[in-house]
């Protein structure tokens, strides 16, 4: 029976044969759930709208490599989005032009979220993010998608192309050095 | 807490130019724009400019010299052996490509798609 729902999987193969509406569904089906990842990764909303958005040109870029898991680019999206973060002005250097030409809302409504985004940061959130950037980039991945977004072990290793083993074992010990570094971050 | 959304005029923004990338027509630039496929040969630093023959101020100011204006980002690429470049959109105007290369080691490079 034909239910009307396309797949994701579906909408990306149409995306991949350069069906321009099936790609940009893609974004404004994950734009924010990236976004809200990547604001607590890094310092600003700026930074975040930039990392979100070159997130998804790689998409596009390294598409013949991308893996999908759960039949989603989501996970990938989610730990590019994380590399990408982890230094802002390196991950972005290849659309520096692009996103300097791109218009964008007034910037004192801009500065300020910013400034909202410091008042209200919470210290902890501050800790997490120093906690993060501590782990190696696939540690840091797996802790995403496992802990923060609550995809399976197995399919999370799938994406990083690690064993399942070595994956639960690189899990055990990335929650081991936040704990650590956030109880030493309190006392 | 306050939520931030995501600015709404730059994300269409960017939602255009995934559009346009994505959609771009490929069979209407020359392949050898695209890729430049780079044989045997090892080098560095290739360096390509999406760049108009519009005046204003030009990369190539010397008298008699045709004036070059870049229209794109520069693309940098490091390889060995066989290199595809993506060049990614064509900017709006663009009528060629500049290409620098430099190599590291002695070695040969050709262009085979290029007739």
């Amino acid at each position: 029976m034909d239910t009307g729902v396309v797949s994701e999987v579906e909408v990306w193969t149409r995306a991949c044969a350069n069906d321009g509406r099936a790609f940009t569904s893609l974004f404004d089906t994950h734009r924010d759930r990236v976004f809200r990842h990547v604001l607590r990764l890094v310092d600003n909303a700026h930074d975040a709208e930039e990392v979100t958005s070159a997130s998804f040109l790689e998409l596009w870029r390294r598409r013949a490599s991308v893996v999908l898991v759960s039949d989603s680019v989501l996970p990938w999206l989610l730990v590019t989005a994380g590399h990408i973060a982890r230094n802002v002005s390196r991950g972005t250097r290849r659309y520096r032009a692009l996103f300097d030409s791109l218009p964008r809302a007034d910037a004192a409504v801009d500065a300020e979220q910013i400034a909202f985004a410091h008042f209200e940061d919470d210290e902890s959130l501050g800790y997490l993010k120093a906690a993060m950037k501590m782990l190696r980039p696939a540690d840091a991945s797996l802790v995403v998608l496992v802990v923060l977004e609550d995809y399976a072990v197995t399919e999370a290793a799938t994406l990083l192309g690690l064993s399942d083993g070595a994956a639960r074992t690189r899990l055990h010990r990335a929650k081991g050095k936040i704990r650590q570094q956030l109880t030493e971050a309190r006392t | 807490m306050k939520q931030i959304d995501f600015d709404p005029i730059f994300s269409a923004a960017v939602r255009n130019e995934l559009d346009a990338r994505v959609t771009a027509p490929m069979t209407h630039i020359p392949f050898w724009r695209r890729h430049l496929r780079l044989g045997a040969g090892i080098f560095a630093g290739a360096s390509i400019l999406i760049g108009g023959a519009a005046a204003a101020a030009g990369l190539l100011t010397m008298p008699g010299a045709n004036e070059v204006t870049e229209l794109g980002a520069s693309v940098v690429e490091t390889a060995t052996g066989t290199a595809a470049v993506q060049l990614g959109a064509v900017p709006d105007g663009a009528t060629g490509i500049l290409v620098s290369l430099t190599c590291l080691t002695p070695g040969t490079f050709t262009f085979g798609d290029v007739r």
